[in-house]
């Protein structure tokens, strides 16, 4: 653990977040009912009900979606130039007045790659349990008082004799929605996902991608007046291009770096998951030699 | 709880509101809760869920980021002059707010966090990061010190 780090947990663990009286009092009434069960807010038969529909839709919609055979019959396969074929395996779905979930899972089949499909179809297992998990507690939770909604599915953005890159897109929706992605890129030759980080020498990457950017959002803005990035926050005076070593990219067909940015990320959620593209000259000098042309 | 929940609303009474539903519908379901270890992301998995319903019957047309003014925060007026951390996470927008709280107050992990918030353990540590920058340069722009800390 870093010093700030540190520094922040013994700040918050020495700041005490005064609770006005009035809040403490109202919680204290909240629980002194608790043992009489005012705020039962389910009827039984209420409850028996709802038990009955989710088993109802775990058997007309859950199974059916989970086992092989069902899901072979929705199985697509395209192929993918001559490289790697992507197949659906599995279309979870679910849907009732209230709350609603279209998961396609997808998985990699390829004889010419091995660890790095392991390592995605594993990890695109694990992000899919973690989305059904969720969006059934959510659903539980919020019952008839809410709208949920996850949608997830996938698409190959790069397919060349040098990289594969799949991009997951997740939207969950509670009123107001959310949208990420989720971008793995392999090198093909060694059979490995590449970070952001790895495909350049040293750090310095960082700020030259930054600054090609931050111009091209500020151009962006000057040839349309209604798009809006944020090349300068407000509160903190800083523009909010942060690019880790894990930051999403992808390389298109030209060999130029697009980096994408999840929504709220960069911008209003009105300008959605913007994407620049960074010409390969500005950054092909700061690759490591394996990815030079 | 109540830290989470005011963080969200900004809002006294919401926030009151947000932590008595979440009462209410802990206590009638927690014959749900399948391990007690789990007690702390479950219930604050469940106000989390409760802030977001009551933002959502708020009128569209108000932000509440935007309407925020720390000068008429609470804890701005009871003058605690010691929380230093706790003014700077509130200049934070979300949903940093939210994931500073939850790991840095509440003492959850990523993997809690994203639970809770309904996104990607890379999501939250990828905001962690951006917010922690961020506090850092508030917390250096106010000439806060802290390195005896």
């Amino acid at each position: 653990m870093n010093p700030f780090d540190k520094m922040l947990f013994q700040m918050a663990k020495q700041e005490k977040i005064p609770v006005p009286e009035q809040t403490s009092q109202k919680i204290e009434d909240i629980l002194s009912q608790l043992p009489q069960r005012k705020v039962v807010r389910f009827s039984p038969l209420r409850r028996i009900a709802a038990t009955a529909a989710s088993l109802v839709f775990v058997f007309l919609f859950l199974l059916p979606n989970v086992s092989v055979t069902y899901a072979e019959t929705l199985e697509q396969v395209p192929i993918l130039g001559e490289l790697i074929r992507v197949v659906t395996i599995r279309n979870y779905v679910y849907s009732d007045d209230y709350h609603d979930m279209s998961i396609d899972v997808p998985n990699i089949e390829d004889a010419t790659m091995g660890s790095a499909a392991e390592e995605i179809n594993k990890d695109v297992d694990a992000l899919t349990q973690q989305l059904m998990d969720q969006f059934y507690a959510d659903a539980e939770s919020i019952g008839e008082d809410g709208h949920t909604a996850v949608y997830a599915d996938y698409e190959i953005v790069t397919n060349t004799d040098q990289w594969f890159t799949l991009k997951l897109s997740v939207h969950l929706a509670s009123g107001s929605g959310t949208n990420y992605y989720v971008f793995y890129n392999v090198d093909r030759s060694s059979d490995q996902i590449v970070t952001l980080g790895q495909l350049f020498t040293d750090d310095s990457y960082a700020e030259v991608l930054r600054q090609d950017i931050l111009a091209q959002m500020k151009q962006r803005m000057e040839e349309d007046p209604s798009l809006v990035y944020w090349t300068e926050d407000s509160n903190m005076g800083q523009d909010f291009i942060d690019l880790q070593p894990e930051h999403n990219y992808y390389f298109d067909d030209a060999g130029n770096l697009v980096i994408p940015f999840d929504e709220y990320e960069v911008a209003p959620g009105y300008m959605g998951c913007p994407e620049f593209t960074i010409q390969r000259s500005v950054f092909e000098s700061l690759l490591n030699d394996a990815y030079r042309s | 709880m109540y830290a989470l929940a005011y963080s969200i609303l900004r809002n006294q009474h919401d926030a009151e509101d947000a932590i008595g539903e979440t009462i209410v519908r802990a206590f009638s379901s927690l014959s749900q809760l399948r391990d007690e270890k789990t007690f702390k992301p479950w219930l604050l998995k469940i106000l989390h869920n409760a802030c977001l319903e009551i933002r959502r019957k708020q009128p569209a047309t108000v932000d509440i980021d935007e309407q925020f003014d720390l000068k008429d925060d609470f804890s701005y007026q009871e003058v605690n002059t010691k929380l230093v951390l706790w003014q700077a996470v509130s200049k934070l927008r979300q949903p940093y707010r939210t994931d500073v709280i939850l790991f840095y107050y509440e003492n959850l992990s990523v993997q809690e966090i994203a639970g809770i918030t309904s996104t990607s353990v890379v999501a939250v540590k990828t905001q962690l990061s951006r917010a922690r920058k961020m506090l850092k340069d508030t917390l250096n722009m106010e000439d806060f010190y802290y390195e005896s800390l």
